[in-house]
């Protein structure tokens, strides 16, 4: 199960600390 | 899929119906919309569209690696290339994963000759596509 965040800041933090990517998807509920 | 999310990127979902000033701000016109940052928040891919789990998962395989080569990762461009020419065969991915593999190995060697044996793959196995228009001034580079 993938774990979504919810803040492309956040996400870029923890990127550079655990030296991955950031993979944002945009997207509008059905 | 769940694990190429996890292990190699930090997943974030942005709702247009509760962030929609984040989709402004990031020129999101259409979705779904995938992009692909590094931890300095560059934003290096993106595409938009439908695709089928096998050529999400490729897609985004191709577009991490290629992130990476601009990282100068290069080892790691090379494996996940490598991965989409082999494990992900039959999707849209393919070709454009077999003209940059040529790139990586080039970046990574300085040896032009995988530049010149990727558009001899990509004529053999995919001649009418645009990833082997993009490779033809490659034929240049002798064997």
């Amino acid at each position: 199960m993938i774990t979504w965040g919810d803040s492309i800041e956040k996400a870029v933090k923890k990127a550079k600390e655990e030296k991955k990517l950031v993979l944002v998807d945009f997207f509008n509920p059905g | 899929m769940i694990k190429v999310v996890t292990d190699w990127f930090i997943p974030v979902r942005i709702s247009g119906d509760k962030q929609g000033d984040l989709f402004s701000k990031h020129l999101v016109t259409w979705t779904p919309t995938i992009t692909i940052r590094d931890g300095e928040g560059r934003e290096h891919y993106r595409f938009t569209g439908f695709l089928t789990p096998e050529d999400l998962c490729a897609r985004i395989i191709l577009d991490g690696a290629k992130a990476e080569l601009a990282l100068k990762n290069y080892d790691l461009a090379i494996k996940c290339l490598n991965d989409v020419t082999e494990k992900y065969k039959g999707t849209c991915a393919v070709p454009e994963a077999i003209f940059y593999l040529g790139v990586a190995q080039y970046l990574a060697s300085h040896n032009p000759k995988p530049l010149r044996e990727g558009l001899d793959r990509l004529k053999k196995e995919f001649p009418q596509s645009e990833w082997t228009l993009r490779a033809k001034p490659y034929e240049l580079i002798n064997l």
